[in-house]
């Protein structure tokens, strides 16, 4: 526990230190250099999470063995927290918000470029991240017993998937959903 | 909200720029192929070279990186979608020894030469021979045989070691053989005095476990290709592969391709072979599912029967991870994954020197087996309907000559015939898989000893490569990399 502990600090020590204004030469350096290169990797970010990762390998690869082993953290059995703080993650990131501070997000981008687009992506987003937050029982239950909560869910998240992409078309950008 | 104004000066300026680019976006748009993928075309280029970019037609993407054999074919449904990313998981998981308690992927082997699809198609790409520090799984195998045919005109099995040689196997049971690869240098020059190498490899079996395999044995030698576009060369017409060995029988030079073929087990008829180094198999399913059992030892509702030969008691009586091991609907979903891989877009077609390099692939005559273009018929998957694609073969076989023969016949296929590979996407082998060793057994260490390595019906274009000023080898390999 102690070694994962430092583990832990030491990564999270250099996500800070690639984010800190006073740091030079750092990523976050790299971003504002090319915002336009880095706003495709923030849409190509909740994309690849939303479709490639979240819906297709965390659930429905599951759904479709209904195997406690495909179950993302089957050890841990943390697997509902982790589909619920992905699904907030894309939500933050879109939104511009985190607990505690907010800014502009992707949705101010989106909302220049199609007003209607931005509500509908904004609305599916937190559809999403309420699917998640509703589930009956854990995720090793539901793919044995009844699986169509995380159904739901992938469908969900493939809408939500379509319409990340087609945000990003209304600014210009290609993104690609898969992992 | 202390650090407000830091946010604030963060997104100011991604604003300012994303608003000017947003200035760009109808002209951009105009570029789109319609299904939502972006092409931002460099300046000045044209429409013919928008048509030569899009290697696989609508199932064209624009990625040139680690991934780019790995892609989606734009225009998948969202149901279509999930079957791809399922497949893409079965694709790439490894497989353990039955009985486990992963019930979902268990039964490996009892023989196998790897333990997951992309464990030899890394990345969807291709393999490479191994090397005496690096000697597993890395998408070398050997066919074996012994002469004669089968009822369905196959290639006979060898009665104690089967058609391939598994090379691993699971506690408990013996691996069949260990594969030992000899090298011989052979020196040449090109006519301009030009020095040049190839290593020619000569290989054999040692660590025989179920003994020996005498002298009528064939073995081929056969590397792992790349995966992607399948689907596409799956929709060409029949005819269309048919017309192209007509025309080129009526050519008066060296060139005349035959189409294979081959046994389909899932149509239980003859069709016409598609897939594999001798186009030896007929549909992606087949291909797919032939693999899993042959490579993996994955049974499957279509290859039913572990790959045990009777000489083999440890094998047949080793625990199965289920009947079949591979369930219908995951060979369904790994069939549409590779069908539904797309073809990579094609880099830098308008520069000088590939322009440079494709007429001279065109006046060596390389553009007679490997065809450039060909359009595909009707397909279930509609972004591979009807399209225009430019997969560099006419998957005919063709005499390559006594150097690359493997004396081996594979259904129509002779010992010195194989299939013309297709050529797109080649250009991007070493981003995706780190090498660059081509043909059948990946004897070529680079794109100019393939051509070298050439022979018999090809050999007037190999002479015409040896024949070039520096200038033109250097524009046809240009050509083959942008590809």
């Amino acid at each position: 526990m102690n070694l994962l502990s430092e583990l832990l600090v030491a990564d999270l020590t250099s996500v800070a230190a690639a984010w800190d204004p006073d740091v030079k030469d750092n990523y976050r350096t790299a971003f504002l250099a090319d915002p336009v290169k880095s706003v495709g990797y923030m849409f190509r970010g909740i994309g690849a999470l939303t479709v490639g990762e979240l819906a297709s390998q965390r659930i429905a690869v599951a759904i479709e063995t209904a195997d406690q082993e495909d179950e993302h953290s089957c050890f841990s059995d943390n697997t509902n927290a982790d589909l619920r703080n992905n699904a907030l993650g894309v939500q933050w990131v879109y939104l511009g918000t985190y607990p505690g501070t907010s800014g502009p997000g992707l949705d101010t981008l989106v909302q220049e470029a199609d007003a209607d687009l931005n509500e509908k992506l904004t609305l599916q987003i937190e559809a999403s991240v309420k699917l998640t937050q509703a589930y009956p029982t854990t995720f090793d239950q539901m793919i044995v017993l009844d699986p169509e909560p995380l159904e739901l869910t992938v469908k969900a998240l493939e809408v939500q998937g379509e319409l990340i992409a087609r945000a990003a078309s209304s600014l210009g950008l290609n993104v690609e959903l898969g992992v | 909200m202390a650090d407000h104004s830091v946010v604030r000066g963060l997104v100011v300026p991604i604003l300012a720029a994303v608003v000017a680019a947003m200035g760009l976006t109808a002209v951009i748009a105009a570029c789109s192929d319609g299904s939502g993928t972006v092409r931002e075309s460099p300046a000045g280029s044209t429409p013919d070279a928008v048509r030569l970019a899009a290697s696989g037609g609508a199932a064209t993407v624009d990625n040139d990186g680690a991934n780019a054999f790995a892609q989606p074919t734009p225009g998948l449904s969202a149901e279509q979608r999930r079957a791809f990313e399922v497949g893409n998981n079965f694709f790439n998981d490894n497989w353990v020894t039955a009985p486990a308690s992963t019930t979902a992927r268990d039964g490996l082997g009892p023989t196998f030469n790897a333990q997951s699809c992309s464990s030899c198609h890394f990345k969807d790409g291709r393999g490479q021979p191994p090397t005496p520090t690096d000697p597993g799984e890395r998408g070398l195998l050997l066919r074996l045989s012994v002469p004669g045919n089968t009822r369905d005109g196959a290639p006979v099995p060898h009665p104690n070691y089967g058609d391939q040689l598994q090379d691993r196997s699971i506690n408990g049971v013996s691996a069949e053989g260990a594969i030992s690869i000899s090298e011989r240098e052979i020196r040449g020059t090109y006519l301009d005095g030009t020095p040049y190498s190839l290593m020619e490899p000569t290989y054999e079996v040692d660590e025989l476990a179920y003994g020996p395999l005498g002298n009528e044995t064939m073995a081929s030698p056969r590397i792992a290709p790349p995966v992607f576009g399948v689907g596409l060369l799956e929709a060409i017409p029949e005819s269309t592969i048919r017309d192209l060995a007509q025309a080129q029988a009526a050519e008066k030079d060296e060139i005349s391709g035959r189409a294979n073929m081959v046994w389909s087990p899932a149509a239980q008829a003859t069709a016409l072979g598609r897939f594999g180094w001798k186009a030896n198999v007929a549909t992606v399913e087949e291909q797919t599912l032939g693999a899993f059992l042959g490579d993996i030892g994955i049974t499957s509702t279509l290859f039913d029967r572990q790959n045990c030969m009777p000489a083999q008691p440890g094998c047949s009586a080793a625990p199965a991870g289920g009947e079949p091991e591979l369930t219908d609907n995951k060979a369904q979903r790994v069939t549409f994954y590779s069908r539904a891989l797309a073809v990579p877009e094609r880099r830098n077609v308008g520069e000088p020197q590939n322009k440079r390099g494709s007429k001279v692939f065109e006046r060596l005559n390389c553009s007679a087996c490997h065809v450039p273009e060909i359009a595909t018929g009707d397909s279930d998957l509609a972004p591979l309907s009807n399209q225009t694609i430019r997969p560099y073969t006419d998957l005919l076989l063709h005499d390559m000559g006594p150097r690359l023969a493997d004396g081996r016949p594979d259904f129509g296929a002779d010992g010195s015939e194989w299939r013309t590979p297709p050529l797109w996407g080649i250009g991007l082998t070493e981003t995706v898989n780190g090498h660059t060793r081509f043909l059948h057994d990946g004897r070529a260490r680079n794109l100019e000893e393939a051509i070298l390595w050439h022979g018999g019906e090809a050999a007037p274009a190999q002479r015409g490569f040896i024949a070039l000023p520096v200038a033109d080898r250097v524009a046809l390999i240009a050509f083959l990399n942008s590809l």
